[in-house]
């Protein structure tokens, strides 16, 4: 087992009248596998992250393009499509055990930085 | 038009031979409609749609959401998914939140965003933020 420390930090002085500043720590406890990547997500179909064979996993996706400015979606296995990173964004996910995560561009290929840490 | 800073921190000194250490920033053009709230998540809920709806897709377009189970409890661990059927079972399901976890991304809006809880009624800390 090993330990993997998340921080999520959220700020704005402009969103509201009073500013906005978060800060969420997290403690994961994963095990093998961990898989850290950057990899050319086509657009022609999925890319697989994680096979829905994978059980539960904290996942973290950065469309990183520098080619274009499309974004990418974010699926289970499945093909059900529920979060959209553009260009820069990122999305930081707990993904419920055997659904599996994949990604698909859209109109454009595009690179995105993953990692994925199984949940112990 | 406001913009919203979102860092995340990942590091390790365990999860490989080598230390673990990312650092994620984004600098988010926010405009739309804001919200920040705290929501049981009733166990035993028959209807999950109307009992647990969390965010309904008709109020918002493309959003950056913060879900974040607040119970301290193992066994509430809170599921999100949709629900269209109206029943006590999600249709399908995406994320799971043990206690204490937490996810950021941004929702694509296209469904309702409805959650279940495996056990108890913990509460589900919630911050949306519509894109520009």
């Amino acid at each position: 087992m090993a330990t993997v420390k998340a921080t999520l930090g959220i700020s704005s002085s402009n969103a509201l009248l009073d500013s906005i500043n978060l800060s969420l720590t997290n403690n994961l406890t994963t095990t093998d596998p961990a898989d850290v990547g950057r990899i050319t997500v086509l657009h022609s179909g999925p890319t697989e992250l994680a096979a829905a064979s994978t059980g539960a996993h904290y996942v973290y996706i950065k469309n990183i393009s520098s080619t274009n400015s499309k974004p990418v979606d974010i699926r289970t296995a499945a093909g059900t499509a529920y979060a959209q990173i553009a260009t820069g964004e990122f999305a930081y996910i707990p993904a419920k055990v055997n659904l599996g995560i994949e990604v698909i561009a859209i109109d454009e290929s595009v690179v995105v930085e993953y990692a994925i840490f199984k949940k112990s | 038009m406001a913009t919203l800073t979102a860092k995340l921190s990942l590091s390790s000194s365990n999860v490989s031979t080598d230390n673990l250490s990312v650092l994620l920033s984004n600098v988010l053009t926010v405009g739309g409609d804001y919200r920040s709230f705290r929501k049981i998540i009733a166990s035993g809920a028959s209807n999950l749609e109307t009992a647990n709806i969390v965010i309904s897709n008709a109020s918002y377009g493309k959003a950056y959401v913060l879900l974040h189970n607040t119970s301290i409890v193992a066994a509430e661990i809170i599921t999100i998914g949709e629900n269209a059927d109206t029943n006590a079972t999600l249709d399908y399901t995406n994320i799971t939140l043990g206690a204490g976890e937490f996810a950021f991304y941004p929702w694509n809006s296209t469904v309702d965003l409805v959650a279940d809880a495996a056990s108890g009624d913990p509460v589900l800390e919630v911050m949306i933020f519509e894109a520009a």
